[in-house]
This record gives structure tokens, C-alpha cells and sequence, in this order.
């Protein structure tokens, strides 16, 4: 099974990529710039809705963004390192992290994109993640792995899991019809006509040959076939291995094609779902980094 | 759930073997993840949220869309891709600005709704503030706004797409 020789270094490095991850989100996208939109574009969700117009007025202004944007990547930055008091350090991250992400969504709407990253920090809270690879003076790791093995699986299947999700919803709303009536070909049509980072239309280009477009119905099909079934990752290695052919491109196509950049995804199924082991191996890396088998094929 | 039953041993090992608050924990995350599926209100609930991605059928074979461009002090003309102004909010956000771009044009009348105007030309302010932000030597005169039409089907792909202003926002 996937994850099955985790150990506390295994789970510290993931809590390295994960926090490391949202550090680079924060660095990419500034959410200062948030200040320049008028607050009639700005729409709470969630539990923000409970906070009054009168809180929004003033935390969305440039200083005070400016602010929960510095203690939130200082936060990330010993997060991922490992402080002592670990975990009560890391919980404080993810409910900043919940809110940033949240007044994002403010602004947009609540999209999946980055939901995974996000719940994956809180899972590597509540964790004993700082057990390896930190800057805690005397960490103790447990004798047992089995907590460390808990909190990997856990990921994987929650990330998987999303997956799944968004499969079966497909099927049981959209039915066998949307796979059939050229659905896909408008979405890239569409989408391709609203950029946001590229201009080129190329989902739009794809209607000019038909046998793109076949592909892309096919591709359809397949994409959601994968989904449905993604939890068979953690149990056959040939099914992670297929899911990997196929959704890594699908994520890569994405991009240009369908305006959409899954970039957490693509960074969390590196270190969920790639026989990261194998390639250490390979690099001679394995024996510096003290680890143990991540991943063992059934 | 049914997926896992061919590892449901190793996963019992394990959380049996855990403390008992961290396999709680990883079990109700799971319940609570579909729960929110199940509730489908991806809004409402945030940080939980529902989890959909092209389920319904998209039938129309004509789409409406919105063009944004500028006027540069230079005189070149040139598209506007908020996702390159705004990454943090990046199409979401686009979707937003189009939605109160709708707002300006009351349906069937042909004419145009004042306030809304008002609320667009606050945005078209920020996004030109942020433009020139980012190209100081060639800030914004002008930024247009263009009703798209495109056909969804026909081969002929973006030839098809024909678009007429609605709108123009004069930067200080």
C-alpha cells in the first residue's frame, strides 16, 4: 500500500513542501493588491460572513493587508521549519491561512483549486509533523511510525478523495449526456475567449480540427474515468502509475486550454503520488536523507 | 469508500495502532469532506465547500463574453488580462468584473444602467491605478469595453467572434 513505511522524516518533508508551497503562493500573489478593488466586488463566504461591513472596511485596506500578509508568511516560514511549540504555531498558520485564502475567495468565489493545500496544512497541524527535519531542540519521535503513516494516508486519501468527488458529480449531474453532446468543446470554446493569463485562444483553436476535438471527447471520458477511481492509487501500483500518465498532462493542458492552473495540485500529487523514493534512489540521495522506503507497490 | 477495500487491513493496522484523537481526526475529516459534497453549497460553508467541475451540460451554441482593452499614452492599444493584474484573484475575479460589466446593460432596452456605470468605472479605475503601477512609462489613457459574441460549435473557431463597444472608462 501507498505510504505504508512513512516514517517522521517522510511526514517532515512533507510539511516542508506543503508550508514551503504556500509560502510561494504568498510570494506569487500578492494579496495586497487587493486593497486597489472596491469593496463592492467583495462578497465574504463562510464563516467570514458572520464579520460585520464595518470590519471589512478597514482590514481590507493596504496597511492592514499589508500586515496579515507579513505575519502570515512568517508564520508559514516556521511552520515549515518546525519551531518549538510546533503545533500550536502551525494551527495559528492554518486559521490565518483559512482567512487568506477565504478573503481571496471574497473577491472570486470559492474554487477548488487550492482547497486540498489548505486542508493538507491543517492535517500536518494537528499531525506530530515537527518530529523530524525541525528546529525543535530534542524532538521525540514516536517509537511507533504508525502516527506518521496516519498522517500521510490521511492526505492522500483527502487529496484523492477530491478527485473522486469531482468525478461522480460529473456523472450523477451531467449524466451520460455530457459526455456525448460535444459539452467539453464549449467549455475550451468558451473559456478560451475569457483570458486571464493568455491571450492566445487556443481552446478555441482546438474546434478547427476535428481530430483534436475527438481527442479532447475522448480525453473527457477518460479524465473522468480516472477520477472516479482515484482512491485505487493507494492500492495498485499500474493504476497510480496510469492515473499519473493521465492527469499530470490533463493538468498541464489545463492551463492554455481551459484557462484553469491546478498548480497546487500538480505540486501535491509530486509528493503524493510520484515514487519519490525511486527517484532519491536513483540521485544516490536516499542513504543522506536517512529514509525509508516511502512507497512499496502491492 | 469502497476503493479502499483492498487495503481496509493495513488502514485498520494503523489507525488502530494511532492515538485514538488522531484517528478521530482523520476519520471525521473524511466524513466531513463528503458531508459538504453532499450539502452542496460551496459558498455558504467555506472552508468546506463542494467539489464540481464541468457536471452540467453546456448546450448553447452562441456565447456572450466580455473583451477588455486599453488605450495607452504611447496610442498603442492592447488587451487587459486581469489574471496578470490581479493573480491573486485571476479569472474568478475576471468573472466577477464581467458580471457587473451585464449589470450596465439593462436587458432588451439597449439602454444603460447609471449606477452600475459608477460601480464599473471604480473597478476600471483600480485596474488602470494597477496598470500603470506596473508600466510606468506607458500608463492608460483609455480602457474599452467590448461585448464578444463567438460560435461554441463551429469549426471555423475564433473567426467566428465578433464583438461592438459598450463601454469606454477615460483615465485620469
Amino acid at each position: 500500500m501507498l505510504h505504508e513505511n512513512a516514517t517522521a522524516r517522510h511526514l517532515a518533508l512533507l510539511r516542508m513542501w506543503v508550508f514551503g508551497m504556500w509560502i510561494g503562493d504568498l510570494l506569487k500573489d500578492p494579496s495586497t493588491d487587493l486593497a486597489e478593488i472596491p469593496l463592492a466586488y467583495y462578497q465574504p463566504v463562510g464563516v467570514l460572513q458572520g464579520l460585520p461591513t464595518s470590519f471589512w472596511e478597514a482590514a481590507l485596506s493596504e496597511p492592514l493587508l499589508q500586515i496579515w500578509w507579513g505575519a502570515l508568511a512568517v508564520l508559514l516560514l516556521l511552520s515549515g521549519a518546525g519551531v518549538p511549540f510546533y503545533r500550536g504555531v502551525a494551527l495559528v498558520t492554518c486559521v490565518l491561512l483559512t482567512f487568506y485564502q477565504g478573503v481571496i475567495f471574497g473577491f472570486t468565489s470559492v474554487t477548488h483549486g487550492p482547497i486540498a493545500a489548505l486542508y493538507i496544512a491543517w492535517i500536518l497541524a494537528v499531525f506530530p509533523s515537527a518530529d523530524a527535519f525541525s528546529l525543535r531542540r530534542n524532538p521525540k519521535p514516536s517509537p511507533s511510525n504508525h502516527v506518521y503513516q496516519a498522517a500521510i494516508l490521511t492526505a492522500t486519501v483527502l487529496f484523492l478523495c477530491t478527485y473522486m468527488l469531482v468525478g461522480v458529480r460529473r456523472v450523477v449531474d451531467g449524466g451520460i449526456d455530457i459526455f456525448l453532446d460535444g459539452s467539453i468543446l464549449r467549455f475550451l470554446a468558451r473559456n478560451s475567449v475569457s483570458p486571464d493569463h493568455l491571450s492566445q485562444r487556443l481552446g478555441l483553436r482546438v474546434l478547427e480540427y476535428p481530430g483534436l476535438s475527438t481527442m479532447f471527447e475522448v480525453g473527457f471520458v477518460i479524465v473522468t474515468f480516472f477520477e472516479i477511481f482515484s482512491l485505487l492509487c493507494l492500492s495498485s501500483k499500474w493504476f497510480r502509475r496510469s492515473w499519473l500518465a493521465v492527469m499530470l498532462p490533463f493538468h498541464v493542458l489545463s492551463w492554455p486550454l481551459l484557462q484553469l492552473l491546478f498548480l497546487h495540485n500538480i505540486l501535491l500529487i509530486c509528493v503524493l503520488l510520484v515514487d519519490l523514493d525511486g527517484i532519491a534512489e536513483r540521485l544516490g540521495m536516499k542513504r543522506r536523507l536517512g529514509i525509508a522506503p516511502l512507497m512499496r507497490g502491492t | 469508500m469502497t476503493l479502499l477495500w483492498p487495503v481496509r487491513a493495513r488502514i485498520g493496522t494503523i489507525l488502530s495502532a494511532i492515538p485514538h484523537r488522531y484517528a478521530l481526526f482523520s476519520v471525521a475529516s473524511l466524513v466531513v469532506l463528503i458531508g459538504a459534497q453532499a450539502a452542496g453549497e460551496g459558498e455558504a460553508f467555506y472552508p468546506l465547500t463542494d467539489f464540481s467541475m464541468y457536471t452540467t451540460s453546456l448546450l448553447k451554441d452562441r456565447h456572450r463574453f466580455v473583451d477588455y482593452t486599453a488605450e495607452l499614452s504611447s496610442g498603442r492599444e492592447e488587451r487587459l488580462l486581469i489574471g496578470q493584474l490581479f493573480p491573486a484573484g485571476g479569472m474568478y475575479l475576471r468573472r466577477r468584473i464581467d458580471d457587473s460589466v451585464d449589470a450596465i446593460e439593462s436587458p432588451g432596452s439597449g439602454s444603460i444602467n447609471p449606477v452600475a456605470v459608477d460601480a464599473l468605472d471604480a473597478m476600471l479605475a483600480a485596474i488602470a491605478r494597477k496598470y500603470d503601477s506596473l508600466h510606468p512609462g506607458d500608463p492608460v489613457r483609455t480602457i474599452r469595453i467590448w461585448r464578444g459574441t463567438v460560435s461554441l460549435r463551429d469549426p471555423k473557431g475564433s473567426s467566428t467572434i465578433s464583438r461592438r463597444l459598450i463601454h469606454e472608462y477615460h483615465a485620469r
